[in-house]
């Protein structure tokens, strides 16, 4: 038994005053000034019996009534027995929101986690509703408004962490949703929580109404001795025919000992290189292995940190990684009018280049069958496309899957009997007007991808002097002059390629080879053309990726018909044949591969975990709440989390005083009191007047 | 003495129009005017032009007066004399102790008392009489020497005073019996709570003097009729004294007590040739205009 407000309990000293009134009643009344006194007989009153209580049931019932609007003020609540459930405003939906990214694995603070979400459910009411949503990069509603604790309970005993980072954002709209579709009077969100720093960032539409109480519970300490890996880089470099892969990563200790400890790189399960190391506290130490060579495709490796077992994270321990061989592309320049220095630029952009490069051949003629069949991609840089067999060989080439780059300049021109195959009819030269420049282009095509983030090239640089107008016919624009013309178009002719740009490649109509944008807008088209996208080595889990785009991107990354995705701990994604999207869930090596199929070098996509998550610097709760909003509980929550865990998870009095509620039935017994005092009142003035005046009594009155 | 009178219900009369009137001037002169046109007699009505007596002319009189006609019977100057010109000193004495702050309406004892007086010494004004005040509770607390003059000073007076202090009747009515020696008329106005001998024993002596003397005993309702119904503590005006009293049970004995009071000093003051006039400040001042107007007719009629 408590008091929400004992402070009014000083007003029971209150209850003397009836007793007061009872006994002074008529001796303390404001006296009535008269002129004189000489004719009034002094008649002192009945002192004696005035101060001898009479009507002992009357006192009674006004202290009893004055006491209990006492107490209704004091609001009353109990915390146990049975009456601790007893009243209320009404049902509640709750809302549990449980935290399982992978940097709850740390300790027991998933075991908690779940403890304290198995609290919550166990103290509902029956009429109360339940709400259980897991949640990490994105939110799963698993059992949405059930008044089954323990449904709630045995699912809490099959969940796990998972590989993924904390994203709490999403997680409340799902609540809010989940809130909103409730008819219940009183709603309630629990989060529950390690509160991660980078978990949280403020979204206006991540937001609770006024009404619904918001408890925080937070779970750990805020921050942890941990090794993390990060920062794998792949750098590629060409041996001969062979390529070789040197691997790098970061290891992060953010302990509060320096800490030593061995790093292992792994190719295809077998350790080929062991680096000792020795991390400061709170610092991190850049680790780099011996190249080896790549020699067969979706070669897969991981790196590895040997951390304590028992300490620290395990999921950000190991990186993976995923490569292909890729060879140098064979690129074959028609130059039939022998102009060599018109393709100074593109023969010297073509000579460099890191790992996988470039082989150039200049060709003076059209280029024979013999010649075709070795190249990859054919440049015709300011050059007319070949008439006769040679046109139907390299129209052949192409639609057989090569790539075909046209540079227009003043002789270019089509037969007529290509323009078919060409994705835009080549028009006369425009000139004049003053220079032009690049005003779009379209980043989401692999050729502009990589000039997307900013000081990532800028096109807009290179003036363009002439231009040959193209009327596009069945191809895509991806690059527009500033006057809206179609500076760059891409065809797709059968399996082939084709990329027609509107001016040159040398310096005579522009001088976008003296851009720095130059070199990698030229490797980007040739190994577009050529089939050679770059493929990532790895990606981070919880995105989604196409593997039709990867495929795209890279030659060797066909998807086999009916392929499904192999998860990394088991089990299997059906893939959709038409975009082939991959939500990468678990951290690890994905395969692709048809089911029972068991391919010696089956496509795979490697996974690892956001090490951001790995940083458990804890949020500012308080600014936490204030921003998800939600009713008073929210702030009150906020006052009372601690580091230690135990924010929220004691009910409050407020809690069981506005659960309960007695205020209400006490200020109802007040009023029937005093009902009874005057009903009682009247009839003994009544009595002690019919008495006095010696009026007869009606007939049957006591 | 009760004087039965016609009432003129007038509302210049009614004592709680009058309290609105701050000016005592206008007030008495608005109910005096009032009254005596109501009663359709002349404003002069003491001014008796009833021929008295010749008497030789002697320097100073005004020649206005002069009997011309016996000047051409006789040739010798004379002046006619007459009955009114025997004008009289009116004291007034106002009773102002705590008791005549009473008041169960809107009007107190001693507003009341304080607007009879005003009128009445209006009205002697207006008849050349002296008129003077003699304010008083256990003592004089206000003195103006009687005159034809002290209209205005009277009336001053009057505004001034109030009930606060405890009242007494041998030493104020010592300090009247030395400074009014002329005969005249004394006006008391008062609630007369005190012992009906020992007050008519202290007025007998001015009527001993040769004074007229009037008693206007002046009450309030609530002191008459004893309204009150709750036991309630009553406290004496003047003593401070509280008594806690059960008005339903003793209402009626109070009544007698009262009765029986006034029947006494009106018993007292006839034995003694004091007119007596109760008076009730929820009643018009008429009542008391016409007592104090046959008390002055007396005089005209038998002079002294």
């Amino acid at each position: 038994m408590g008091f929400l407000t004992p402070l009014f309990l000083i007003g029971l000293a209150g209850l003397a005053i009836p007793v007061l009134i009872h006994l002074t009643r008529q001796e303390k009344g404001k006296p009535l000034r008269f002129p004189s006194l000489m004719f009034l007989r002094r008649i002192p009153f009945e002192e004696t019996s005035k101060r001898r209580i009479r009507h002992w049931a009357l006192l009674a019932i006004r202290l009893a009534a004055l006491a209990l609007l006492v107490a209704a003020f004091a609001r009353p609540f109990v915390r146990g027995g049975a009456l601790a459930s007893v009243g209320g405003p009404g049902p509640e939906e709750v809302v549990i929101l449980l935290d399982r990214s992978y940097s709850m694995e740390l300790g027991d603070h998933w075991r908690q986690a779940v403890a304290r979400a198995g609290e919550v459910a166990a103290a509902l009411r029956p009429q109360d509703r339940v709400s259980l949503v897991t949640f990490s990069e994105t939110p799963h509603l698993v059992h949405r408004s059930i008044s089954d604790p323990a449904r709630i309970a045995a699912t809490l005993d099959t969940l796990r962490t998972g590989s993924l980072a904390t994203r709490i954002g999403p997680t409340v709209k799902v609540a809010r949703s989940t809130l909103a579709a409730s008819e219940l009077p009183r709603r309630r969100v629990v989060v529950i929580s390690d509160f991660q720093r980078a978990g949280w960032r403020p979204d206006p539409d991540a937001t609770l109404p006024a009404e619904v109480t918001v408890e925080a519970i937070a779970i750990g300490e805020g921050s942890a001795a941990n090794l993390a890996l990060s920062d794998l880089g792949l750098h590629r470099e060409s041996a001969g025919a062979r390529e070789r892969v040197t691997v790098s990563a970061r290891l992060v200790n953010t302990g509060a000992a320096a800490t030593t400890t061995e790093v292992t790189l792994a190719v295809d399960e077998t350790g080929i290189g062991t680096a000792s190391v020795t991390v400061p506290a709170g610092g991190a130490v850049p680790v780099a292995f011996a190249p080896f060579t790549l020699t067969h495709p979706f070669t897969r490796g991981e790196v590895r940190v040997a951390e304590p077992s028992g300490t620290g994270l395990s999921e950000d321990n190991t990186l993976h990684f995923v490569a292909s061989p890729g060879g140098d592309l064979q690129v074959l320049i028609v130059d039939p009018l022998g102009q060599g220095d018109s393709n100074l630029h593109l023969r010297g952009a073509l000579g460099i280049a890191e790992g996988a490069g470039f082989r150039t051949r200049l060709l003076r003629g059209a280029p024979g069958g013999s010649q075709l069949e070795s190249a990859d991609v054919v440049v015709l840089n300011a050059a007319p496309f070949p008439g006769g067999e040679a046109g139907d060989r390299l129209r052949g080439f192409v639609k057989d899957g090569g790539g075909l780059l046209v540079a227009l300049g003043r002789r270019s021109s089509v037969p007529s009997v290509h323009a078919d195959f060409f994705p835009a009819t080549i028009g006369p030269v425009s000139e004049g007007g003053g220079e032009r420049r690049i005003g779009f282009v379209d980043y989401d095509h692999a050729v502009f991808e990589a000039f997307l983030g900013p000081r990532s090239g800028d096109f807009s640089r290179a003036a363009v002097y002439r231009t040959r107008r193209l009327d596009v016919t069945d191809g895509r624009v991806i690059a527009r002059f500033d006057d809206g013309s179609p500076a760059l178009v891409e065809g797709r002719p059968g399996k082939g390629r084709v990329l027609v740009w509107a001016t040159g490649l040398d310096r005579f109509w522009n001088d976008l080879p003296l851009q720095p944008v130059y070199l990698p807008f030229v490797h980007r088209m040739t190994r577009f053309l050529g089939g050679r996208g770059e493929v990532p080595a790895w990606h981070l889990a919880g995105t989604t990726v196409s593997l039709s785009a990867l495929a795209e991107a890279g030659a060797d990354l066909a998807i086999p018909p009916g392929a499904v995705a192999m998860e990394p701990g088991g089990g299997s994604v059906a893939l959709d044949p038409e975009t082939s999207l991959l939500r990468l869930d678990s951290r690890g090596i994905w395969e692709i591969r048809p089911p029972g199929e068991r391919p010696e070098h089956p496509v795979a996509v490697a996974a690892n975990v956001d090490v951001a998550e790995s940083d458990m610097t804890r949020m500012d709760i308080e600014e936490f709440l204030a921003a998800v909003g939600g009713g008073p509980g929210a702030a009150e929550a906020a006052g009372d989390t601690t580091p230690t865990n135990t924010s929220t998870a004691e009910p409050r009095a407020e809690d069981f005083e506005g659960r309960q509620s007695f205020w209400r039935y006490l200020l109802a017994a007040v009023f029937l009191l005093m009902v009874s005092e005057t009903v009682l009142a009247n009839r003994l003035s009544r009595r002690r007047t019919d008495g006095e005046t010696g009026a007869p009594r009606p007939p049957g009155s006591s | 003495m009760a004087t039965a009178t016609p009432r003129a219900r007038a509302s210049f009369l009614d004592p709680t129009v009058l309290a609105r009137i701050d000016n005592l001037q206008l007030l008495a002169r608005t109910v005096v005017d009032g009254f005596l046109q109501g009663i359709h007699r002349s404003p002069y009505l003491g001014v008796s032009m009833d021929f008295a007596e010749h008497r030789p002319y002697m320097p100073g009189d005004d020649i206005r007066r002069i009997d011309w006609r016996l000047y051409a019977r006789t040739d010798r100057f004379y002046i006619k004399q007459f009955e009114a010109e025997t004008n009289a000193d009116v004291g007034f004495l106002l009773d102002t102790s705590a008791s005549m702050g009473y008041a169960s309406g809107e009007v107190t004892k001693l507003d009341y008392g304080r607007f009879l007086t005003a009128c009445l010494a209006w009205f002697s004004a207006g008849q050349k009489d002296r008129v003077g005040l003699y304010a008083f509770d256990s003592d004089v607390v206000e003195h103006v020497r009687p005159s034809a003059a002290h209209l205005d000073k009277v009336l001053h007076a009057l505004a001034r005073v109030g009930a606060e202090r405890r009242g007494a009747w041998d030493r104020p009515l010592a300090r009247v019996a030395n400074t009014f020696v002329r005969r005249g008329i004394l006006v008391v106005v008062s609630d007369f709570y005190d012992d009906p001998d020992e007050i008519s024993e202290g007025l007998g002596f001015f009527r001993a003097q040769g004074h007229d003397v009037v008693a206007f005993q002046v009450l309030d309702p609530a002191e008459i009729d004893f309204p009150f119904t709750q036991a309630t503590n009553f406290e004496d005006l003047e003593t401070r004294r509280i008594l806690p009293v059960k008005p339903e049970k003793y209402a009626a004995a109070y009544r007698e007590q009262v009765r029986g009071h006034i029947d006494r000093l009106g018993g007292r003051f006839g034995k003694q040739g004091v007119d007596h006039v109760l008076l009730n400040t929820a009643e018009p001042l008429d009542e008391a205009l016409y007592a104090y107007l046959v008390l002055r007719q007396k005089m005209v009629r038998s002079p002294r």
